[in-house]
């Protein structure tokens, strides 16, 4: 459970400190820092006063107990040494100064002893023998006065023997008396009692034996009041020795006891040192025990300090980063991650910020990237645009023009700066140029113009001399002033002209096919029936002969009509694989109609046998354009002439072998300067309205689509020299447009056939020659009548029907039909349409082949047996026996 | 008691009135210490003096004090009791003795201060001891030749002592290349101390040029510590011609250069001849007399005669 609560508590800690903010965080550090010094501090001032109070207790105590004890020692000490002085003392005078020094030391030694209050308890005996020693002392100092005063007595009597053997010494009677003198003088000297006592009796007996002689009584007396009288020498003598041995005895006593005193200080002595070495233990004691605490305190100090550091370091770890981040974003270092984001104090606040701050200068960066992109793409778009640009303020000073302004408006580039007013600028313009055109070619006034400017947008034009127009579009700004946008209209206005005319060319093409179709079905109709007729004529008769030449004109006029679909059509390009010189032949009199009468034509066509895969009705366009452009340039008459030929070392992409197609002109020719630019678009040297400038420009695209080439060479006077060049295209069979009428028809073997023709002419005309070919024939006018048809006989071997059927459903609708219901049976189309307006209107399969109206009586033959041919690669006859025995 | 007062004062009356009394005349003697020789001198000069003055009966009791006040006072008590005449007094101390004194005057006895002063005397006969200790230094001062460290063995703080030592230090302060270097060892006037404090001046300066002491036994016995000590570098000066002074200074391995001779002698006839003037009524001159001392070194002790 404990343990639970612990597990759980840590996280609490590391998530509740974590999450504190900075301040608070060092305030605590700074706290438990302060706390611990205070700690340290008060330990370290205890500890101290501890010890200051141990120093000033052992001044206090033990000094003065080392100083008096060693006083003490060293003054019982003394004692001993003083008192033989005493005892020695050799005169009253001197024993009174040594006797007053004992005796001042005594009292000093009682003095010190009792400033000792633990002296009784140390050395209990001390004072007991300080008194003895004290009166062992006096007894010496007395004794000693009293020795010094025996002595001083002992001298008086010396002084009286000696004075009475002075007195009678040179008297020899007196010899006996002088003797006895002397001998009292020996007796004082002796220091053995019984050796005294001897001379008292030696005395006594010399006394009593010169009392006997007489004659010398007054020295008798004199004698005896010396050596028998009250203080005589004797007993002086027997007490000096006394006293000298009670001196002595006191001598040793006062030793003894001073022995016994030094044992007794010795004793106090150890005692103090032993209260001191107690008092030091105790005091190292209390100042180890403050040097730990302060030590333990300082080691907390120090972790808590060391995790204040680590703490700090973290945090200016993440501060750095964070600064270092800000710094690099200062720098414009955008791409970098945000530190420390989980942080929840100050500096987590600072890395959210920063985060924050991030975001608005990526955002700043990107917008004014963008900022910068548009305005160099405006700027770009501004300077690069073809149209001119100025900007004018309220005031119509200008303030902001592109390079174009300059150019369209002619206007010298070095004379407009920002402020040059509108009334300058109109004067720098030419005189022509300074009349406003409204778009429906009126007039405008100048002055009532350059207000309106300034109100709303203005669309007008100016002409210059050089016959461009200027369109000026001006809106007003926001701000007051105007912007306006100069437009050259030269080159717009002639490609609208152009626009025009192919608007017209187009509208002519569709005529051109409507018109066709019917056209070509009179023609079907008419050469159909001229053929039948001639063929029903006496050959060499004058009828055929009419009729053969109305038959030609009928051709000519199929001709012709093709020319126009085909110069009609759509500009699309249908790779064909044609003859080049057979195309040119075959379109000579179109170019002829085009060119005019007052230039010949000559041919020198040697390019046959050799193909080209290009679109035919372009490729004869491109020829149609380029001898255009060369009558063009001979107005007063001249030759043009077609060349082609094989080259073997055209050099193009696609192979070494090439048809080459020469177009020459004896015309004006082209100046060196107009070569280059030739085959730009719109390029031209015509009058304005005269040419599209789009001719040669088209040659070049065609030619360049059907990957060939394309030279020119040219120069002026001489006539204009222009070579394509068209890879050769590898030969293939093709079933369409050679008829050899020289060849046998190919006749049919009474075959069903099915032709299903709206118009009646024209399906009886191809009745009529289909069975005039050998075939049978049914003739239906409409689609149910087919199918009709198609349901009762079951033999058809092909169905010949017209594309067009006057009804939504058409023929192409009839050979599907057929292709799922009788599989096998071919069906041949024909239409008076060209093929692409067939493609456009019908949905024709590319590829699908389509016998054109009108068509000769060979074509259909040809037509019928190669389709029958295709969908029958074995005898015609075996089908139609399958079917009839099915 | 009143009888025996007026018999005093009777018989003051009668050594008054007749000079030349029948009763021999009785003379009590007090001296500091018969162990010294100048005392004994003292003593027997006066006795000498005394008989040869007033006859040969006269009386002269001599005691010896020890320097003891009370054995002093108790002495002259005794004088009293004896009914000398006349008491020479060389005082234990100079103002402890007054009512002694007193009651002398009051027994009609006079005292006369010998050798030292004594309040309350009749007359005081001593040494110019001044002179003496001037006269011991100046001889050291002449040896020093003006220049040297000396020290003085001082003695008991009486006005003998005193003077003899301000003489000499006067002396001192005159030649300024002496250097005082020791002036309070106390030596008691006695061989022993004299012994002891040169001990100490010898263990406390390692050279000295000079030495005074205020008497001879004092400088014997600093001779003494100095051979003990084997120190020699320096000459003694003292105050006394005592006789073991005068045997001393001829002889070739001494210190001892010089005493200043007191006449113990002289001091003592003077003594008893102002007392006999003062018994028979004279009125003296002045209450202190001086002696003159002389000075003695090895050239002139031979023509020195004895106390």
């Amino acid at each position: 459970m404990s343990q639970q609560n612990r597990a759980a508590a840590r996280p609490w800690i590391g998530r509740h400190w974590g999450g504190l903010r900075v301040r608070t965080r060092l305030m605590i550090a700074f706290s438990v820092l302060l706390g611990a010094t205070l700690a340290i501090a008060i330990v370290g001032w205890v500890g101290l006063s501890n010890t200051g109070t141990a120093l000033h207790q052992f001044e206090e105590q033990a000094l003065p107990d080392i100083s008096r004890s060693l006083e003490l020692a060293e003054r019982t000490a003394n004692l001993a040494a003083v008192a033989p002085y005493v005892a020695n003392a050799s005169s009253p005078f001197l024993l009174q100064g040594e006797s007053q020094n004992l005796r001042d030391r005594i009292t000093l030694v009682l003095a010190l002893a009792a400033a000792i209050p633990q002296l009784d308890a140390a050395a209990p005996k001390l004072q007991t023998l300080l008194r003895q020693l004290e009166r062992t002392v006096n007894d010496l100092i007395d004794l000693t006065r009293e020795r010094l005063f025996l002595r001083e007595d002992m001298r008086q009597l010396e002084y009286r023997l000696g004075s009475l053997a002075a007195r009678y010494g040179d008297d020899a009677d007196k010899a006996q008396l002088v003797q006895l003198a002397e001998r009292l003088l020996l007796a004082a000297q002796v220091s053995n009692p019984a050796e005294l006592d001897l001379l008292e009796q030696r005395y006594a007996s010399g006394l009593a034996a010169l009392r006997t002689e007489g004659g010398m009584q007054e020295g008798a007396d004199e004698l005896a009041r010396i050596g028998s009288g009250e203080h005589n020498l004797f007993s002086l003598r027997l007490k000096q020795l006394e006293f000298e041995q009670r001196s002595a005895y006191l001598l040793a006593s006062t030793r003894a006891i001073s022995e016994q005193l030094s044992t007794e200080v010795g004793q106090f002595v150890a005692h103090v040192e032993s209260r001191i070495e107690q008092q030091s233990r105790r005091v190292g004691n209390a100042i180890a025990s403050g040097k730990s605490g302060i030590l333990l305190i300082t080691l907390l100090g120090v972790a808590v300090a060391l995790a204040g550091i680590l703490v700090v370091r973290l945090l200016v770890r993440d501060l750095g980063a964070v600064t270092g981040l800000m710094t690099r974003l200062a720098g414009g270092d955008t791409d970098q991650q945000t530190p420390a984001v989980e942080r929840h104090d100050e500096i987590g606040d600072l890395a959210r910020a920063f985060h924050v701050f991030r975001e608005n200068a990526v955002e700043i960066t990107r917008i004014s990237q963008s900022l910068r992109e548009q305005s160099r793409l405006l700027e770009t778009v501004f300077n690069n645009i073809n149209d001119g640009l100025s900007v004018f303020d309220a005031q119509g000073r200008l303030l902001a023009w592109n390079p174009g302004y300059a150019e369209i408006l002619r206007l010298p580039p070095e004379r407009l700066a920002p402020g040059v007013t509108l009334e300058q600028i109109q004067e720098m313009l030419a005189e022509e140029a300074r009349d406003s055109w409204a778009l429906d070619g009126m007039a405008l006034d100048r002055e009532e113009l350059n207000t309106l400017r300034r109100q709303r947008v203005q669309r007008f034009e100016r002409h210059f001399a050089d016959g461009r127009i200027v369109e000026f579009r001006s809106s007003p700004l926001p701000g007051g002033g105007f912007v306006t946008l100069y437009s050259d209209l030269t080159e717009r206005k002639t490609i609208e002209e152009q626009l025009r005319q192919s608007q017209k060319m187009e509208v002519l093409g569709q005529l051109t096919g409507g018109v066709a179709h019917d056209f070509n079905n009179l023609l079907a109709a008419i050469i159909g029936n001229l053929q039948l007729l001639e063929s029903r004529l006496e050959p060499e008769s004058r009828a055929a002969k009419n009729a053969r030449r109305a038959l030609a004109a009928a051709e000519r006029g199929g001709g012709l009509t093709q020319r126009l679909l085909a110069f009609a059509r759509k500009q699309r390009l249908q790779p064909e694989t044609i003859d080049v010189d057979r195309l040119i032949d075959e379109m000579i009199d179109l170019i002829e109609y085009s060119v005019g009468p007052a230039i010949e034509i000559s041919l020198d066509l040697n390019a046959s046998n050799w193909l080209v895969n290009v679109d035919p009705g372009q490729l004869e366009n491109a020829l149609l354009n380029l001898a255009i452009n060369s009558a063009s340039a001979m107005p007063k008459g001249g030759t043009l002439r077609f060349e082609t030929d094989h080259l073997s070392n055209a050099g193009l992409e696609t192979g070494e072998e090439a048809v080459l197609i020469r177009v020459q002109d004896t015309g004006s020719g082209i100046s060196e300067a107009h070569l280059a630019r030739v085959f730009e678009p719109f390029f031209t040297t015509k009058e304005v309205g005269q040419g599209s400038g789009l001719g040669l420009s088209m040659v070049y695209g065609f030619v360049k689509q059907s990957q060939g080439d394309i030279r020119i060479h040219s120069r002026v006077g001489e006539g204009t020299c222009i070579e394509i060049l068209l890879p050769r295209a590898p030969a293939a069979a093709t079933i369409s447009g050679t008829d050899n009428k020289d060849t046998e028809l190919e006749q049919g073997q009474g075959q069903w056939i099915l032709v299903v023709e709206d118009d009646q002419p024209v399906r009886e005309m191809a009745q009529e020659m289909l069975e005039s070919l050998g075939y049978r024939v049914e003739a239906v006018g409409d689609i149910d009548a087919a199918f009709s048809a198609l349901t009762e006989r079951a033999d058809f071997a092909l169905v010949f029907t017209d594309i067009n059927l006057g009804t939504a459903y058409n023929g192409l609708n009839l050979a599907q039909e057929v292709s799922d219901m009788l599989p096998g049976l071919p069906v041949l189309l024909t239409s008076g349409l060209p093929a692409e307006q067939l493609t456009s209107r019908y949905g024709l399969p590319a590829g699908q082949y389509v016998l054109a109206k009108p068509y000769r009586r060979e074509t259909l033959a040809n037509a019928v047996a190669a389709t029958m041919a295709m969908s029958h690669p074995g005898d015609s006859r075996d089908r139609a026996d399958d079917k009839e025995s099915r | 008691m009143k009888s025996l007062a007026v018999n005093l004062l009777f018989s003051s009356l009668l050594a008054l009135c007749l000079p030349v009394a029948a009763k021999p005349l009785s003379i009590g003697v007090s001296v500091s210490d018969l162990g010294n020789p100048y005392f004994e001198r003292i003593a027997r000069a006066a006795e000498q003096e005394a008989r040869l003055q007033a006859g040969s009966e006269v009386q002269v009791q001599v005691v010896s004090s020890a320097y003891d006040r009370q054995r002093q006072t108790a002495q002259i008590d005794r004088f009293i009791a004896d009914g000398v005449d006349l008491i020479l007094l060389s005082a234990a101390s100079f103002d402890g003795l007054n009512e002694p004194i007193a009651r002398a005057h009051m027994a009609g006895i006079y005292v006369i201060a010998v050798d030292v002063r004594a309040q309350g005397a009749d007359v005081t006969v001593t040494t110019d001891n001044r002179a003496a200790g001037a006269l011991a230094c100046d001889y050291l001062v002449g040896k020093l030749q003006g220049t040297g460290r000396v020290a003085i063995i001082n003695g008991p703080p009486v006005s003998s002592v005193l003077e003899r030592v301000n003489g000499c230090r006067d002396r001192f302060a005159q030649s300024p290349g002496i250097e005082l270097l020791s002036m309070d060892q106390n030596g008691g006037g006695s061989f022993e101390g004299g012994f002891e404090k040169m001990t100490h001046l010898l263990t406390a300066y390692p050279r000295i040029d000079a030495v005074f002491t205020i008497n001879d036994p004092s400088a014997l016995g600093a001779e003494r510590a100095a051979n003990e000590a084997q120190r020699s570098e320096f000459v003694i000066a003292s105050v006394d011609g005592a006789p073991q002074a005068l045997e001393r200074l001829p002889q070739p391995d001494t210190l001892l250069g010089a005493t200043a001779a007191q006449f113990p002698s002289r001091i003592a006839r003077k003594a008893i001849e102002l007392g006999l003037r003062l018994i028979r009524g004279e009125t003296l001159e002045r209450d202190i007399w001086l002696i003159p001392p002389e000075l003695i070194t090895a050239d002139n002790v031979g023509d020195f005669k004895q106390w």
